[in-house]
């Protein structure tokens, strides 16, 4: 077998899958999954949902993002049926620091699971108006000297997964087959080859953005772009 | 009653010039095998060295062979070349071990006696009173033990002295020596020269070994680390500006308590390495190293549990302890920890955090009413109630009985926004105007 014979059926090689009942193909193990979606539109609903379904799965949520912001609520996963005594929650200020949290937690290979959660921000996204506590941080961008003012409406850890980092998640995740899942507000759309599989999800419903694998086409009629008509919660 | 068989296992140091202290450590991990530990004196001129273990009650919990490969592998750790064998009493291994070309104790020459009788301490008086009954018995033809075994004991009295009569119960196993106390030193210090201190890896690779036989001397004792030092004694160079005179010695102190105790190298050398890492990258060494010292400071019990062949929950809490541990230490306390349900009625209150892993049997899982999966943690107040379905109320109030909490009444609802949100907001019946607050989002 030469190389790209290898390549060819590395590429096309169906990787080993947890059923979820939200998506007909179910999760593929060892890989990097984006679910993205507005705060309040469903996505940790859906997550929650696929937990609750695979109860052997060790599981590490990383919420990046000030402590004051929007957090995961513990209470709720007992609530959904997913017992807490099986995750691990890790809260890092900085995404540098996430990420080191994220490649040690699969290095030890008892976590079949990883879950990198942006903690969201209360006003950015919501459609309610509320009234702002008066907190604001003095900023210095690098591009220029001049001191900038922001309010709590602007994200204090603006950096995102680039490309390089997540090429990197995308080995680690291989390595140790665990599955890697970010949780997002926004979808990427540049420098997302990495990822496996890109969901959105809107008012409990799951869209399939992208997905490389050829299992999903095999065991769903549904394809890419198509709304799955999965309602969730 | 039954009685146990007598089984001894003597580990036999030989070819080093190495401290006694070092040996008392290697005695000391050599506890995890037998509880019954005798290490033997050796005489000045000596260097070699033996530790006895008893393991006659033992033989279900490991077999002969294993325990051999295990003590063999924790000397050489040690950096001990070793030799291990075993006999019916101390003097029988510790004979054998002296001379290893014999398999069995019957075939030992006759000179091998004075082995056999001070196993766990020379004794020159006893040797050289010894080596007179030896001589009497070459000239009347014996050549080895076995042959010496054969002689009627009532006949050795009179013809050979009281000596020989001790010596013959012993070879019978009719005369059990008392064996000596061993008491392992109250705190696990290790140390080790610094050849090369270039750069962190070259120290990591001193310091893993002393880290790998610390970690063995708690696995002994049943503990783990929770609270250790790390010292460099930095080669007495060049003046320091905040130190008095040139040449003084210096040393350079990482105390390191751990979140949650260690008991395996694995998962202790990563973080004193980061630990390290980062203090270093802060403030530089002044000079290279000359020695480093590890100390255990503070220990706790460890679970003390056997390996389980059918699941690997036990090494799985291991790995638990190590990361949990690095990632507190790197990210800072509280950040890490597992949820744990407490009976409080406000929601935001309702769990507590901790940092232990909780078994499947210990945790409980509450049985609550519908709720967010993500809530703010101070809840925030709307100006005005945002257009969309309501859903509730949920009546939540108490703890108006506890001074140490405030009182709270709340009518909690779940709102559904014209966008396609969905809230979680309460009413504050408490407060003179009915003022209504977000607390989560369905996400």
């Amino acid at each position: 077998m030469d190389f790209s014979q290898f390549l060819q059926k590395k590429l096309q090689s169906t990787p080993e899958t947890l059923p979820f009942s939200g998506l007909p193909g179910g999760l593929p193990k060892g890989k990097l999954m984006e679910f993205s979606g507005a705060l309040g539109g469903g996505k940790t609903e859906v997550l929650l949902r696929f937990l609750q379904e695979t109860p052997a799965l060790q599981v590490a949520w990383i919420e990046v993002g000030p402590d004051t912001s929007c957090g995961i609520y513990p209470c709720a996963f007992s609530e959904r049926g997913v017992d807490l005594s099986r995750v691990l929650f890790v809260e890092p200020t900085h995404m540098s620091e996430a990420l080191w949290c994220a490649h040690q937690i699969l290095k030890s290979q008892i976590f079949g699971a990883v879950i990198l959660s942006q903690r969201e921000r209360i006003s950015g996204s919501t459609s309610v108006p509320m009234v702002i506590p008066h907190t604001t941080t003095i900023v210095r961008p690098r591009s220029s000297r001049s001191t900038e003012l922001r309010g709590p409406q602007s994200r204090v850890d603006s950096k995102e997964f680039g490309e390089i980092e997540l090429r990197r998640l995308q080995i680690a995740a291989e390595k140790s087959g665990s599955m890697v899942f970010l949780l997002q507000e926004k979808s990427m759309s540049a420098g997302s080859w990495p990822l496996y599989m890109q969901l959105s999800v809107n008012q409990g419903k799951i869209q399939i953005l992208k997905h490389r694998g050829q299992h999903f086409n095999q065991n769903a009629n549904t394809t890419e772009g198509e709304w799955a008509q999965q309602s969730i919660g | 009653m039954g009685t146990t068989k007598h089984r001894v296992a003597c580990l036999y140091i030989f070819g080093n010039q190495k401290a006694e202290k070092n040996l008392t450590a290697l005695a000391e991990a050599c506890y995890r095998f037998t509880p019954q530990i005798a290490v033997r004196t050796p005489a000045e001129s000596e260097s070699e060295y033996a530790i006895f273990l008893e393991i006659g009650a033992c033989h279900r919990l490991y077999s002969e062979e294993l325990l051999k490969m295990k003590l063999a592998t924790l000397a050489k750790r040690f950096g001990w070349l070793s030799r291990v064998t075993l006999g019916d009493s101390a003097a029988e291994a510790f004979a054998l071990a002296r001379n290893p070309s014999y398999f069995y104790l019957q075939d030992l020459p006759l000179s091998t006696i004075v082995d056999y009788v001070t196993p766990f301490g020379a004794d020159e008086d006893l040797e050289r009173k010894l080596s007179k009954v030896i001589h009497t018995l070459q000239v009347l033809g014996l050549k080895n033990v076995g042959e010496f075994a054969t002689i009627a004991p009532r006949t050795l009295s009179s013809r050979f002295g009281k000596e020989a009569v001790e010596l013959s119960a012993r070879i019978r196993n009719q005369l059990e020596m008392p064996w000596p106390g061993f008491h392992p030193s109250l705190t696990i210090v290790e140390k080790a020269p610094v050849e090369n201190s270039e750069n962190l890896e070259a120290l990591g690779f001193v310091l893993k070994g002393l880290v790998d036989r610390a970690i063995a001397r708690l696995h002994g004792r049943c503990e783990r680390a929770s609270i250790i030092q790390v010292d460099f004694d930095l080669v007495k160079w060049g003046r320091r500006p905040d130190t008095q005179g040139e040449g003084q010695s210096r040393t350079r102190e990482f105390k390191l308590e751990l979140p949650i105790a260690q008991g395996s190298t694995k998962g202790l050398f990563p973080i004193i390495q980061e630990h390290l890492s980062r203090t270093l990258q802060k403030e530089p060494l002044l000079s290279p190293v000359d020695s480093i010292h590890l100390q255990i400071l503070e220990s706790v019990p460890s679970r003390g549990s056997q390996r389980d062949f059918f699941t690997r929950k036990e090494e799985e809490s291991e790995v638990w302890d190590a990361l949990v541990a690095r990632l507190s230490l790197k990210i800072g306390a509280g950040k890490v920890y597992t949820a744990v349900p407490v009976d409080r009625y406000l929601p935001e209150k309702a769990y507590t955090r901790s940092i232990k892993k909780l078994s499947d049997k210990e945790y409980v899982a509450p049985s609550w009413p519908h709720r967010p999966t993500r809530v703010l943690k101070h809840p925030q107040p709307l100006p005005e109630l945002p257009a969309g379905q309501l859903h509730g109320p949920e009546r939540v109030s108490g703890e108006w009985w506890n001074s140490q909490f405030e009182g709270f009444f709340r009518d909690y609802y779940r709102l559904k926004t014209m966008a396609g949100e969905e809230l979680w907001i309460f009413q504050n019946c408490k407060s003179p105007t009915p003022a209504f607050y977000l607390q989560g989002y369905f996400d």
